[in-house]
């Protein structure tokens, strides 16, 4: 068995003792990577993986005590590495170096975390699928005509892969869950605020999160304890305090009430991925958590919301791609506004542009009040829903995508039915919530499904401890 | 171009595509165009479905946590090195940025 099939609750015990290097882990990625390189159809999982700079990290290794012991971590190419480019999957950063570190790298290496190969998204990681990248379509590991899912989708490729023992990507409306549930491994979106969205390029300011995609819960609460905590960097950064998330895996589920929204059991949801689901249910039932029908009633809103909100807010994050301060500079004009519109136009992809020109329009006089301030007022309704459900209950077990993996280019050409299958871990996003996917099993020709696990603001805990149960259980 | 409207149930045209396009400082293909008004025409009328909602004295969110107006102390910090700044723009010349004449 290779290191880069190891867990990073394994590998820092390995590196700890001293009985491996990091330099050995990343030898065996990187044979990996390259086995994978030179397969029929490659995953295409990262879009940097460059020896020489990872081989600078591990020099840069500092060692000590700390809980990961120099176990390289893989990052999707929407989080600043120092040194790193940094594309975002696009045309207009295919040239872009970081000159700093996001916090939650900072944070990542002062726990003996080394940022090690760059992760191939969906573009500005707006896509659920990871078709839109300017660096190609990821593929699942599990069927590689399919896609990973969006927009994590190189993160959860790669783990799932053995191409990375673990990764850090990036959710805004799913973009960690639905690849994750996709490709069979864990990943979770803390809650708002948890982790610094400083260094983090910006796709939707007040829903992004960055959080951990990994072999196994254990991995994703070591991951979690690592990057979360106060930073003066980010103004929405929460001061609470950071949890030892690795003593709550597992832990008894007793009398715990998990809460099965009815919306989120209706028409669209595939029967066998119902089926996954509804056995994620009887696992924790069996584990003597009480089960308690409840009801999410604004849920059917949800898309409408998000997708008016998080253009709004893409439209106006990514005006400062322009090619004058940074970025690629494709052509030079005369005129200030003709070379603003000739990069952007040429750096851009169309999803990227097409969410753009959505939000620009929800924002613009005339129809702001029609769409983005309606989509503010709906959202406070969503937001109160879970409010209300969590009186009731400690956690939410749902569905994460009401189907499994499909393939590559089948819904390209129908973006709203593409955003439709985001419906139910978008309601997550507008509040501010965390959730994780944990695998439960597989459907029809291998396909892998997760169940969603959310729970109340700062209650990462109960989502560790039932998804513990669940991955204990549904092997 | 500038448009009124009581909210919900427009179409999207050709010209309320280039107005936007403007706006957004982008320039489109014909091709781009016609995708882009056949694509955002069938998702804002999708959006319509906001309009079912009694939103009227219902307060908008903007962000989940409440946090308003953290600021920091207004000290001197740590910032870039104008040479750290100089390597990212894609035009540089003796400290400034390039762009083309504005004025």
């Amino acid at each position: 068995m290779g290191l880069n099939e190891l867990s990073v609750e394994r590998l820092s015990i390995l590196l700890k003792k001293g009985e491996i290097t990091p330099w050995d882990v990343v030898q065996d990625l990187k044979d990996a990577v390259e086995r994978d390189r030179q397969s029929e159809l490659p995953l295409n999982a990262y879009i940097d993986f460059q020896e020489e700079v990872i081989s600078r990290e591990i020099q840069q290794y500092e060692g000590g005590a700390n809980s990961l012991y120099g176990t390289p971590i893989a990052i999707k190419d929407v989080i600043n590495v120092i040194g790193t480019r940094t594309t975002c999957a696009s045309r207009i950063l295919s040239e872009y170096r970081s000159p700093y570190d996001a916090t939650a790298i900072t944070y990542l290496r002062t726990k003996g975390g080394i940022p090690a190969g760059k992760l191939n998204m969906d573009e500005f990681a707006m896509g659920s699928s990871n078709e839109n990248s300017a660096f190609g379509v990821v593929r699942n590991p599990h069927d590689r005509r399919r896609i990973p899912g969006g927009s994590s989708g190189g993160a959860a490729s790669a783990v799932a892969g053995d191409l990375a023992v673990a990764a850090l990507g990036s959710d805004t409306g799913g973009s960690i869950r639905q690849p994750a549930s996709m490709c069979g491994v864990f990943g979770i979106k803390p809650t708002y605020g948890r982790v610094s969205r400083c260094g983090l390029v910006a796709y939707a300011s007040s829903f992004d999160q960055i959080g951990p995609v990994t072999k196994t819960v254990m991995d994703g609460a070591l991951l979690l304890e690592a990057i979360s905590g106060y930073d003066s960097k980010d103004s929405t950064s929460a001061q609470e305090p950071v949890p030892l998330y690795r003593l709550a895996v597992g832990r008894s589920v007793k009398n715990m009430k998990v809460g099965i929204p009815e919306e989120y059991f209706g028409e669209g949801l595939d029967e066998a991925v119902r089926g996954k689901v509804e056995r994620g249910i009887n696992i924790l039932k069996e584990a003597g958590a009480q089960i308690k029908q409840i009801h999410l009633s604004y849920t059917k809103y949800a898309i409408a919301t998000y997708y008016i909100i998080a253009t709004a807010e893409a439209s106006s994050n990514l005006a400062r791609f322009d090619g004058i301060r940074y970025g690629t500079r494709f052509l030079e004009t005369e005129d200030l506004i003709e070379l603003y519109e000739e990069n952007r136009s040429m750096g851009f992809g169309a999803e990227v542009k097409r969410r753009i020109l959505l939000g620009t329009f929800a924002l613009s006089s005339g129809y702001y009040d029609a769409y983005y301030l309606k989509a503010q007022k709906a959202r406070t309704l969503i937001s109160e829903d879970f409010k209300l459900a969590f009186r009731e209950v400690d956690v939410i077990l749902t569905p994460v995508s009401p189907v499994p993996a499909w393939t590559i280019g089948e819904m390209m050409d129908d973006p709203l039915q593409m955003y439709l299958a985001d419906i139910y871990t978008v309601p997550v996003n507008l509040a501010g919530l965390p959730a994780a996917s944990v695998p439960c099993g597989t459907v029809a020709g291998g396909l892998p499904v997760g169940v969603q696990l959310i729970a109340g603001q700062f209650r990462e805990e109960d989502i560790f401890s039932t998804a513990g149960i669940i991955e204990r259980e549904a092997q | 171009m500038h448009r009124e409207t009581g909210g919900g149930n427009m179409r999207i045209d050709r010209e309320t595509i280039r107005w936007v396009a403007r706006l957004a400082r982008l320039r489109l293909s014909p091709e781009e165009e016609r995708s882009m008004e056949s694509h955002l025409g069938s998702i804002l009328e999708y959006m319509d479905i906001l309009g079912e909602l009694d939103l009227e004295r219902v307060e908008p969110t903007a962000h989940t946590l409440g946090y308003t107006n953290r600021t920091r102390k207004d000290e001197l910090g740590q910032s870039f090195r104008t040479e750290t700044v100089a390597l990212l723009a894609p035009r540089w010349a003796r400290d400034h940025v390039v762009v083309p004449r504005v004025v």
